[in-house]
């Protein structure tokens, strides 16, 4: 394996044994020896990828938030491959697929729980608005573009629909009963955004 | 003075002397010593009356959101038109209005979620946001203006889209025309939560909030 390579293989191997090990213990109580170690590597060359504990956190949160980010817009995409409303293909498509990545742990536990205590609020917020404000506001142009939303500003209905949904998934993730949350939560979000639509 | 009010007035400098410095200087860059300095009392009576710098910032916390409850609940009584616009529009008015102040942006909606952590926040904001929002959705229901739905995940979202207006107006350089642009977006998402038709009738002739 050519140096370039293995270094790939060591970095994958730390973001995994990190996702896991974040999941299972949080951030606090996980030690990068730990994680060395389930990735089978050194420390060192956790230090050398990473920097440090934050820096391998950070990477896990943006993978995380990359590929919730991925899903979502492959949910909007088939759903807008099949036939039927194209208001229930971008909406109701984008919020469950989005709800749907959030039931699992990892993302839970890292991106909803852990995240705005260990990177501080303002910094988990900008990374939110990184990936979801440029999806929402060209979503919301789609279907003002259709006559489903009467035309306004699109920029500031994206960060108040972007704020309803991560709350969304932050109070399920929160709650004692996680699948009651999601259905509950689920028809409350909906019910939301389904009143912007235009009637007639 | 008796010896409570003599207290009372040092407590009072010293919650007013930290918003200043928090305000000015953030969390991290302002010593107890600076708060004491400035309330012109020693740091003994500012550790009487606070464990630590961390319990300082969170009676702050603590006073200015009690402060953008009073104004928001009192808009909403004394509100304009109809039931539906005295606690939509008036309501959201004063919040964002109460949120335009430099000591409520940099220490409740940026600072406090740090500083207090996310477990302490959620508690402030069961106190004071979520119970004011709760007990208006609820007034809405039984006018008949909100269709019947659960009140807790509604109630949720309805504090988040306010914060968000209020960060997102904290954040542009033309508070302003973001203001007008943001008052603008919530009154139409608030507006399509409302049941088409229903008759609305003012607060003093209907229930309370």
């Amino acid at each position: 394996m050519k140096k370039a390579e293995q270094s790939e293989v060591t970095r994958t191997a730390l973001l995994q044994a990190a996702r896991e090990l974040f999941t299972e213990h949080g951030y606090a109580g996980t030690a990068t020896e730990d994680i060395a170690q389930r990735a089978g590597v050194t420390r060192g060359a956790l230090y050398y990828q990473f920097g440090d504990k934050s820096g391998l956190f950070y990477a896990v949160l943006e993978g995380i938030s990359l590929s919730t980010n991925e899903k979502v817009v492959s949910a909007m995409q088939s759903g807008q491959r099949e036939q039927g409303d194209l208001w229930a293909q971008i909406v109701r498509a984008g919020t469950a697929a989005y709800l749907d990545a959030c039931m699992d742990p990892a993302v839970q536990r890292i991106g909803l729980i852990e995240a705005p205590a260990v990177l501080g609020w303002e910094e988990k917020r900008e990374l939110d608005r990184k990936y979801g404000i440029s999806l929402i506001s060209s979503a919301l142009q789609e279907l003002m573009g259709a006559g489903l939303i009467a035309l306004q500003p699109a920029k500031p209905l994206a960060h108040l629909v972007l704020s309803a949904v991560l709350e969304a998934a932050m109070y399920i993730a929160r709650a004692d009963d996680i699948p009651a949350a999601r259905k509950e939560m689920g028809t409350s979000l909906e019910r939301l955004l389904d009143g912007m639509r235009v009637r007639g | 003075m008796k010896k409570a009010e003599q207290s009372e007035v040092t407590r009072t400098a010293l919650l007013q002397a930290a918003r200043e410095l928090f305000t000015e200087r953030g969390y991290a860059d302002t010593a107890t010593d600076d708060v004491a300095q400035r309330a012109g009392v020693t740091r003994g009576a500012l550790y009487y009356h606070f464990r630590d710098k961390s319990d300082l910032f969170r009676a702050v916390v603590e006073d200015l959101s009690l402060n953008i409850f009073t104004k928001v609940a009192s808009a909403i009584q004394s509100g304009q038109g109809d039931l539906w616009d005295q606690i939509t529009r008036a309501g959201t008015k004063a919040y964002l209005e109460a949120c335009l102040d430099p000591a409520v942006q940099r220490i409740v909606l940026v600072e406090a979620a740090t500083v207090l952590g996310w477990e302490e926040r959620c508690e402030l904001d069961d106190k004071y946001g979520l119970s004011l929002i709760r007990g208006a959705l609820q007034t809405l229901m039984d006018a008949g203006l909100l269709a019947p739905q659960p009140l807790e995940p509604l109630t949720h979202l309805v504090l988040s889209v306010e914060r968000e207006a209020a960060m997102y107006i904290a954040r542009t350089d033309n508070t302003v025309a973001a203001r007008k642009e943001m008052e603008a977006s919530l009154e139409r998402v608030f507006n399509s939560m409302r049941v088409q038709g229903a008759k609305s009738t003012p607060i003093d002739e209907g229930g309370e909030v």
